[in-house]
């Protein structure tokens, strides 16, 4: 949706003040109340749902597969899919890259081993963007967050050491004897080691506006925002990937025609509106999240740790 | 309960998905009473073989030939983010709708004199019991849009609102059999929520027949083994308005199966009149 | 695009029970088919639709699901040369509900039988595919592709294999004779327009008639559609009719009765095609010449 000139001069104006003023009188490192509900697909392994209060909404289901170590690179997959949009285009594959290298770096990939050299889980997380009205990051990240914390593997009751003949898995047939993939069990199981728990990494979208950085913005705030910062929050402290990305035109706020004439504006070598962001900046988002993170993450697992169950 | 199947016959297991049983069973009669869930209830690949109609005129999932699923519906369950919306739990399969109009169109050749409603049937990858990535060309989903989206041009009225469009998004997100029924119920619900007006409910059931025993509304195992089809009805009249049938039926059983499925999108209609009144209560009763 | 005069005359003429060519309204236009000189070749004509069909087999690793079966597939795609309503290389509406029905009449039926196809498990079967050409279009296109498709298998003839352990050689059609496919029934697509006639002064619904194979310009006309798919054993392969009118379930079942029988007109034909067929192709009994069968028993 297209600002007028008022509009997008007093956002500006009102984000880049000191304190920053944000329409919806948030403080910059407040985030908006979300409505989550999880474990409600028998079909998965793990299911969670995220909806925010400005009409976003995100299913994600995660379903584990038994694979051969020599089959498959590795270990998990993420794919995002947002309605309306294809899946070749580049939003998309940007989010599903973020987030699978994001969760492959920060797991122990001991927890999805099954037997000592051939079989292990392979976990596909698909996340259904249903609808966003800005850069659906936050969203998805949240929703992934909450389905691994309560995704759940079947116990392993054949013998999981293979080195001398192959066998096929086979599993336990009592789902209350499964295994939580978070959890510390699994990892003592397969391993051998000890009983962590894990707790899943999250990933949150910064928009920068002149000297502010505000955590959780608003299509509004986005439009007018310098640039957006993507950072990685992992085991309880700012983790890769860290990028710079155009957040006015990457959230899909930009229709086809502005997307094209940006395309033939940057051939051209004109830039566009995103400036670039100084150290400074940088630092201060990594103290902001370094903060505000913990507070989400405990949130979140509070969420979980209620009964699940039914969607609405 | 706990199986696991392999996902190709090759010789080589190289990769298999593991489905988790289902836990009781999920039926609801004809008049509305719901059964308890059954405690015992072993899955499939346990027994030798398992009995879509057992002598005792029980199925898989401890049904009567003529108990459908348990049908839970929900409307306005999206209230900032679309216009009309609602949510359809029928047994296992659950959809989501979401209805955004009368708005304007996309393009605006063929919207003269009425509406035009186009639907667009999402369904994810993580829904069957086994993982299968949506194909971008798929008819079936192709073929799907279409009828649902005739279907519903056959009881809104579209004259009334020219030169708009009704756009109707659906996204599956678990399938247990009976997935055209759920999306078309689900479409007729998220219209109404969305004030788009109707002729009279829409409403879809599917039935098919086994050994001569016509069987009302399948889940998945019963309609690989079983020949099926689907109708829509507008209304509770007798006419049906569509009919898709695509296995192979001995035509003597047609008419039972047709008059099965009638009386199952019959009941349908009952418990989504139930649903829109007690959400229209609950509105009133709110102020 | 129809005139509303033309719309309004064909409508009162069916009030009284006529049609535009002076068929009934259970009148089937007859079809008529041509074998080509090489196997799976088949023209086929129904009044002005003309349909060409073309089988052809290639080896194959077949599908992983699937390692006991062939591949068939039915490539239909509808062009401009049919008629100007349709586009090249572009799914109109229309043409993705033709290529469903035809596919679930002809493929998911069953009709040949996919087994069969199998040379070596797992690894090597025959595909049989069946391009479907549309030359001209008037209507039928459904009912014409189906008879046609069916023609064509029973017509084809594969070339035969030799399978020496994991080594299949296929076998010349000069040197050994070419095998026929293993068709398990003939599947034969009926379709009927549906008609609202409606009283012109009260504009209420009179009666809702169900016309039998409709042409184009009929079809601009009809409300709803409904092709049944029958075969011979009583067997109702598909049904499929998209919203429109809506008709009692009596109706549908009175129509695939009907339905029924037209299948049984269509399979007598295709046999007696097929015959003649054979036996122009066995002229000079040169088949029972060099058949190795002894005399003595008796056929």
């Amino acid at each position: 949706m297209p600002f007028s000139p008022a509009e997008i001069d007093y956002l500006r104006k009102s984000l880049q003040a000191t304190p920053t003023i944000r329409p919806d009188a948030r403080e910059p490192n407040q985030f908006r109340p979300v409505d989550a509900a999880q474990n409600f697909l028998p079909a998965t392994n793990g299911s969670a749902r995220i909806r925010t209060s400005d009409g976003g909404e995100c299913i994600v289901g995660v379903k584990a597969k038994v694979v051969k170590n020599s089959s498959v690179d590795e270990l998990i997959a993420v794919e995002v899919d947002i309605d309306d949009i294809r899946d070749d285009s580049p939003l998309p594959k940007l989010l599903s890259a973020v987030l699978q290298t994001l969760i492959l770096s920060s797991i122990d990939t001991n927890r999805l081993r099954l037997t000592r050299s051939n079989y292990a889980f392979k976990l596909h997380i698909d996340a259904l963007v249903l609808s966003h009205t800005s850069f659906p990051l936050n969203l998805v990240s949240l929703a992934i967050f909450l389905a691994l914390k309560c995704t759940r593997l079947p116990l392993l009751v054949s013998s999981a050491n293979d080195e001398e003949h192959e066998e096929v898995p086979v599993f336990s047939d009592d789902w209350e004897e499964s295994l939580a993939l978070c959890g510390g069990e699994i990892l003592a199981n397969n391993s051998g080691s000890e009983a962590i728990s894990w707790t899943p990494p999250l990933v949150f979208s910064l928009a920068v506006v002149g000297n502010n950085i505000l955590v959780d913005p608003t299509h509004e705030e986005e439009s007018v925002s310098d640039l957006g910062l993507i950072m990685g929050w992992c085991n309880g402290q700012v983790c890769a990937p860290l990028r710079i990305i155009d957040l006015a035109s990457a959230g899909g706020n930009v229709s086809p025609e502005q997307l094209s004439q940006q395309q033939s504006m940057l051939e051209q070598g004109i830039d566009l509106n995103m400036k670039g962001t100084s150290r400074k900046l940088i630092m201060k988002a990594y103290s902001l999240l370094t903060n505000t993170a913990p507070e989400v993450v405990a949130a979140l697992d509070a969420t979980a740790d209620e009964e699940d169950g039914a969607l609405f | 309960m706990f199986v696991w199947e392999l996902s190709d016959t090759s010789a080589n297991c190289d990769s298999f998905w593991i489905r988790r049983g289902r836990l009781g069973s999920d039926t609801g009669t004809l008049d509305q009473t719901h059964r308890a869930l059954l405690p015992s209830y072993s899955s499939p690949l346990t027994q030798s073989r398992h009995e879509i109609y057992s002598p005792e005129g029980l199925r898989t999932d401890g049904r009567r030939w003529n108990e459908i699923r348990n049908f839970d519906c929900k409307i306005n369950t999206h209230p900032t983010s679309a216009d009309g919306s609602s949510y359809v739990e029928w047994g296992h399969t659950k959809v989501v709708c979401t209805v955004d109009g009368p708005r304007e169109p996309d393009n605006r050749q063929n919207t003269t004199d009425r509406a035009v409603i186009s639907v667009n049937v999402n369904v994810a990858s993580f829904s069957t019991e086994t993982r299968i990535k949506r194909q971008r060309n798929d008819k079936r989903l192709a073929e799907m849009n279409i009828l649902i989206r005739q279907l519903l041009e056959e009881a809104v009225l579209t004259k009334l609102n020219p030169r708009t469009q009704i756009a109707v998004n659906i996204t599956v997100i678990a399938q247990d059999g009976g997935l055209l029924p759920a999306c078309i119920n689900a479409a007729c619900l998220a219209m109404i929520d969305a004030g788009v007006p109707l002729t009279d409910y829409v409403s879809a059931c599917s039935s098919g027949v086994y050994s001569n025993n016509a069987l009302i509304d399948l889940n998945t195992l019963e309609e690989q083994d079983v020949p099926f089809l689907t109708i829509g009805v507008i209304g509770k009249s007798d006419k049906i308005s569509m009919l898709t049938l695509e296995t192979q039926l001995p035509m003597a059983s047609l008419e039972p199966v047709l008059a099965t499925s009638l009386s199952g999108a019959h009941a349908i209609q009952d418990i989504m009149d139930a649903a829109v009144r007690k959400h229209g209560k609950h509105r009133l009763e709110r102020k | 695009m129809i005139s509303i005069n033309d719309r309004k005359f064909l409508t009162e003429a069916l009030k009284v029970s006529k049609r535009l060519d002076g068929r009934s309204m259970e009148e089937q236009r007859p079809m008529e088919v041509t074998f080509g000189s090489q196997f799976g070749h088949v023209e086929l004509t129904m009044g002005k639709t003309k349909v060409v069909v073309r089988i052809s087999a290639e080896i194959t690793k077949p599908n992983e699901r699937r390692p006991f079966e062939g591949i068939f597939v039915v490539h239909t795609d509808i062009g401009s040369m049919a008629s100007p309503i349709f586009e090249n290389n572009h799914q109109s509406e229309q043409e993705i509900m033709i290529s469903q029905v035809v596919e679930k009449a002809v493929r998911r039926s069953g009709a040949l039988d996919l087994e069969s196809l199998c040379i070596v498990a797992g690894k090597k079967c025959w595909e049989i595919r069946a391009d479907v050409h549309y030359l001209d279009f008037d209507g039928g296109l459904v009912d014409a592709t189906c008879a046609a498709v069916m023609a064509g298998l029973y017509h084809f003839k594969k070339p035969d294999v030799d399978v020496d352990g994991g080594a299949v050689t296929v076998c010349d059609m000069e040197e050994r004779h070419p095998v026929a496919l293993s068709v398990l029934h003939l599947p034969v697509s009926v379709t009927y327009g549906l008609f609202e006639l409606k009283n012109d002064e009260t504009n209420e619904v009179e009666k809702v008639e169900c016309v039998l194979d409709c042409t184009a310009i009929e079809r601009q006309v009809q409300n709803a559609e409904i092709t049944i798919t029958i075969n011979k054993n009583r067997d109702i392969c598909q049904i499929s009719k998209p919203s429109g009118v809506s008709i009692e379930g009596y109706r549908i079942v009175e129509l695939c009765e009907k339905a029924f029988q037209e299948a049984l007109k269509v399979t007598e034909m295709i046999d007696k095609a097929l015959k003649e067929d054979e036996e122009m192709r066995n002229k000079g009994n040169w088949k029972a010449l060099l058949s190795a069968e002894n005399d003595r028993y008796e056929k």
